[in-house]
């Protein structure tokens, strides 16, 4: 129950980070608005990297057992 | 004049602006004073300095007792929002410091009190900005709703109010309800424990760059008794401390705007280092109606 939870508010934080930084690269609403969509794509290809990163080392070289 | 045309930087400026943001991060105004300004000097100083030192009276002085002992380092008040305004945070550490090795009740208004501190080291954020803008230009230059610091402080007290003043009607609602609504799940998630800066001195700090909102939110239920586990008490903390700190990029960007309308940078998209087009550079620019009133 807790990982569908965990994914929805990560969404939504995620699309705030993504939005103000869109807002905050691009002056203007319409080109900033439009960026969105690939901006979140990478956003959440970048975070699925790095969790996989962080999974990987948890289970070799960072493992506790 | 092109599109891509940087625009003409006036020919008479005030001062070093550098010296004069320094010298207003140290005290309230002082910057001013520097450029000639005593008015601006006078109303910055009574304001950020008022604050800062009704704040202490309340909390009485004991705002950084909040630290728990192994985080009481001599640079650990460097990262509250009171290093917004350097000299009341020296006189605070000196006068005041960590408090007494024991343990002590804290006075009533204590949460009132270290809003107020950290208010006026936001807002002294604001001014030394603003004293870097006016050592760019002419003394005689007025201000008005659209000058940099005020338009930055405003994006500070309500997010999304900055780009309302700007006119940028649709972002200053998506900004509003980004970073309020973070606010506002991440203090549900956690039961409103997230709030307090007497359980979370660090986390309070980037949720207070929300502003006016999570004062309010603070206010209205940030120190409930906690009787049991909240299952998301963490997670809310995160949350919310990341809708604050989301708030710094809108209040750079009204900042960076306020210069452009200024004509003391060019406009460009600053994502990919581009002059702007045609069309985006004048809507930047100041609209009709907007007018400046002298210092």
């Amino acid at each position: 129950m807790d990982f569908p939870i965990h994914i929805l508010l990560f969404t939504i934080v995620g699309l705030a980070i993504v939005m103000l930084s869109s807002f905050f690269s691009e002056p203007e609403d319409g080109p900033a608005l439009r960026a969105l969509p690939r901006r979140f794509l990478y956003f959440f290809i970048g975070c699925g990297v790095l969790a996989g990163l962080m999974l990987l080392a948890e289970h070799t070289v960072a493992s506790v057992n | 004049m092109s599109a891509q045309d940087p625009p003409q930087r006036p020919s008479e400026t005030s001062g070093e602006p550098t010296v004069a943001a320094l010298l207003s991060w140290i005290v309230p105004g002082g910057g001013h004073l520097y450029l000639g300004r005593p008015r601006v000097a006078a109303i910055g100083f009574a304001l950020v300095a008022g604050l800062y030192f009704l704040g202490l009276q309340l909390s009485g002085g004991m705002g950084f007792e909040f630290l728990h002992d192994e985080l009481r380092g001599a640079l650990a008040p460097a990262l509250s929002p009171e290093l917004g305004f350097l000299g009341g945070l020296v006189y605070q550490m000196k006068a005041y410091g960590f408090g007494p090795d024991y343990p002590r009740a804290f006075p009533d208004l204590i949460y009132l009190g270290t809003a107020l501190t950290a208010a006026a080291g936001i807002l002294n954020l604001c001014l030394t900005a603003q004293a870097h803008h006016d050592a760019r230009r002419p003394r005689s230059a007025g201000y008005s709703l659209q000058s940099p610091g005020v338009v930055a402080a405003l994006a500070w007290l309500v997010p999304g109010l900055g780009h309302f003043v700007q006119g940028r009607r649709l972002r200053a609602l998506l900004v509003f309800i980004a970073i309020v609504g973070l606010l506002v799940l991440g203090s549900q998630l956690a039961d409103g424990a997230n709030l307090s800066r007497e359980r979370h001195f660090y986390y309070w700090g980037g949720q207070f760059l929300a502003g006016l909102p999570a004062i309010g939110l603070e206010f209205a239920g940030g120190h409930p008794p906690i009787t049991g586990d909240i299952p998301y008490a963490e997670g809310g903390l995160v949350i919310a401390a990341i809708g604050g700190l989301l708030n710094i990029l809108a209040m750079l960007d009204v900042y960076a705007v306020a210069e452009v309308r200024a004509g003391m940078v060019a406009p460009k998209s600053r994502a990919d280092s581009e002059p702007a087009t045609k069309k985006s550079v004048e809507s930047l620019r100041m609209q009709p109606g907007e007018q400046e009133v002298s210092a």
